[in-house]
């Protein structure tokens, strides 16, 4: 059993139980909720019609839609959110095992 | 021509799998089932997309646009979507679990959170039963591919070819080399679908007619009434399973929290591609005659339209898809097997008892397939039926510290026994998915029985931060991490 040692940065509050932050509330509403939205409310209640869009039904339209919104919404959430994983970047450098080796 | 390009760029495929383990100095358990832990935001972002696009993406979702209409294509897509949200905020709790427990397989990760052999058996259990009809799913689409060669092959004759794929895969196995062959597969996958698309929309003159309503049910392009609810609590019951379910083994390759973070990012975007299978599936729907078997759209349409040296491209994108995902499943059975239903005995033993294991479990796959035709989506909706009883046991080591093992166990065998019991009486259920009615017994039992008799004080893992090394979060690479620290 190694001795724990304390964060030099804060940790991933969002994910990891540290107190929540603004930022974590809004990146929880961002990420998750918009998506949520699109797909459970809007799509849902715009499923029953006969509307097309340039020939593709409207329900077809926002379900394509919802790809690059979901995307977006992922991206602003990770702008929120990655200051909070700065400590990882160590990582992201070879090290000595898996790739490492090859 | 078309057999030619096909076993061409399998060929090929197989070539980039052993050239991606080539050198790997590193033969351990660890570096086979979790790439050592070490895998970059790219790499993950190729293992995850060469999982979740499966042969389904191009024989199943166009099978079932073709017989069941919106309600099939809408809850296909939004799940996945909705999974990837839901993936960013929970994925990185199933690494930090993986991390803190040494574990390369969610039993390893239930048996010692909840410190309970017992559990870890059922979970295992569970799961490689689980995994059955997911091969299936795979096999009914090979066997589409491959009746799509030209060969006049028998549908015995298929399967066993399909077996035979997928078992060259495992000799070159390890987790490494289906990331870098999906590099392979993703790249001829988009193209085949893309160009398929196009040539459907130009051929039909247009998305005004290929989406033409004129002719076809209302329920192709909305929804309402039972298929609205079912499409919603679909999205909703699969989109959670998909990540504590389906995806930790390539959650565990990660190297760190930040690169599953930022790699689930741009997954949305990879679904782009489904607009194009759409126009192909209404291209067969308003454009093509009846056709027999609806797992044979695709391939139909791409037999019609395209030459054949680019029937062989897709036929091969599609046929790639397939084998990979069955490979990768038998690395996560024979995972299962070693290190959670024989863990103590000698390694050639092991070795023999996975290699019979996952032989078994692609006979199963292979029969169920020609025992009798079925619609891949619903079997799909099967296998999440059954790997979503996995979830109740996630979400309670994830956020609650008093749950009981046993109750785990309990609700995990419940909700499987519902799961089949749904799916083969087929009761009316007002739309609502099966698997959620199945799930919500395991959920009751697990978190009923815990309230009732709370089990012993643990450390959920949203509230556990492992210990760091000169400030890096990273442990040592698939070693023993379980000194962390509480944070409150």
């Amino acid at each position: 059993m190694s001795t724990p040692t304390p964060h030099s940065t804060p940790g991933p509050a969002g994910a990891s139980g540290g107190e929540r932050t603004l930022a974590d509330r809004r990146s929880l509403a961002i990420g998750l909720g918009v998506p949520m939205l699109m797909l459970l409310i809007v799509i849902p209640v715009l499923s029953d019609t006969d509307v097309h869009v340039a020939g593709v039904p409207l329900l077809f339209v926002l379900l394509f839609a919802a790809m690059p919104i979901t995307s977006a919404a992922l991206w602003v959430a990770w702008r929120l959110d990655a200051p909070r994983y700065e400590a990882d970047l160590v990582d992201e450098a070879p090290h000595h095992d898996g790739e490492g080796e090859r | 021509m078309v057999a030619v390009i096909f076993f061409a760029v399998m060929a090929l495929s197989l070539v980039v799998a052993l050239a991606a383990r080539a050198g790997l100095k590193n033969k351990s358990m660890g570096e086979y089932l979790v790439g050592g832990r070490s895998f970059p935001a790219w790499l993950l972002y190729f293992l995850a997309v060469g999982e979740v696009y499966s042969i389904g993406t191009m024989i199943g979702l166009p099978s079932g646009i073709y017989s069941g209409g919106a309600s099939y294509g809408v809850w296909f897509v939004g799940y996945i979507l909705m999974a990837y949200p839901i993936g960013y905020f929970l994925a990185p709790l199933i690494w930090r679990a993986g991390v803190r427990h040494d574990a390369m397989t969610i039993p390893d990760v239930f048996g010692k959170h909840y410190a309970s052999r017992s559990l870890e058996i059922v979970t295992a259990i569970v799961l490689l039963l689980a995994l059955v009809p997911w091969g299936q799913y795979q096999f009914i689409g090979l066997q589409v591919v491959l009746d799509g060669l030209g060969l006049d092959l028998s549908p015995e004759a298929s399967v066993i070819i399909a077996g035979v794929l997928a078992f060259a895969y495992l000799l070159a196995s390890g987790v490494r080399s289906p990331a870098f062959v999906s590099i392979l597969k993703d790249s001829v996958m988009v193209l085949s679908v893309i160009v398929v698309g196009l040539v459907a929309v130009a051929e039909a003159g247009g998305t005004f007619k290929t989406f033409d309503t004129a002719g076809i049910s209302k329920a192709m392009t909305t929804l309402s009434g039972d298929p609205l609810t079912f499409t919603v609590t679909t999205i909703v019951f699969q989109s959670i399973t998909f990540y504590l379910g389906f995806s930790a083994g390539f959650v565990f390759t990660s190297r760190s929290e930040r690169a599953i973070k930022s790699s689930t990012v741009w997954m949305p975007m990879y679904m782009l591609i489904y607009p194009f299978i759409f126009l192909a599936s209404f291209y067969a729907v308003t454009q093509m005659d009846g056709i027999d078997d609806p797992n044979t759209v695709f391939m139909d349409v791409t037999l019609e339209l395209l030459p054949d040296w680019l029937v062989g491209v897709v036929a091969a994108g599609a046929g790639l898809s397939g084998v990979l995902v069955l490979s990768v499943t038998a690395l996560q059975i024979g995972g299962v097997v070693t290190r959670n239903l024989i863990p103590n005995v000698r390694s050639e033993l092991q070795r023999t008892v996975s290699n019979v294991v996952v032989a078994l479990f692609l006979v199963a796959g292979a029969l169920l397939t020609l025992a009798g035709s079925s619609i891949m989506l619903t079997v799909l909706n099967l296998t999440y039926y059954l790997l979503g009883q996995l979830v109740p046991g996630w979400l309670a080591l994830m956020f609650f510290r008093r749950i009981q093992a046993w109750a785990v166990s309990a609700g995990m065998i419940a909700g499987f026994a519902a799961s089949l019991l749904i799916y083969n009486l087929e009761p009316d259920l007002a739309g609502v998915n099966g698997g959620l009615v199945a799930v919500a017994v395991n959920f009751l039992l697990v978190f009923g029985i815990s309230a009732i008799a709370p089990g012993p004080e643990r450390v959920p893992m949203a509230r556990w931060q492992y210990p760091h090394r000169d400030g890096a979060h990273r442990p040592p690479a698939a070693a023993p991490a379980a000194a962390g620290r509480e944070v409150d």
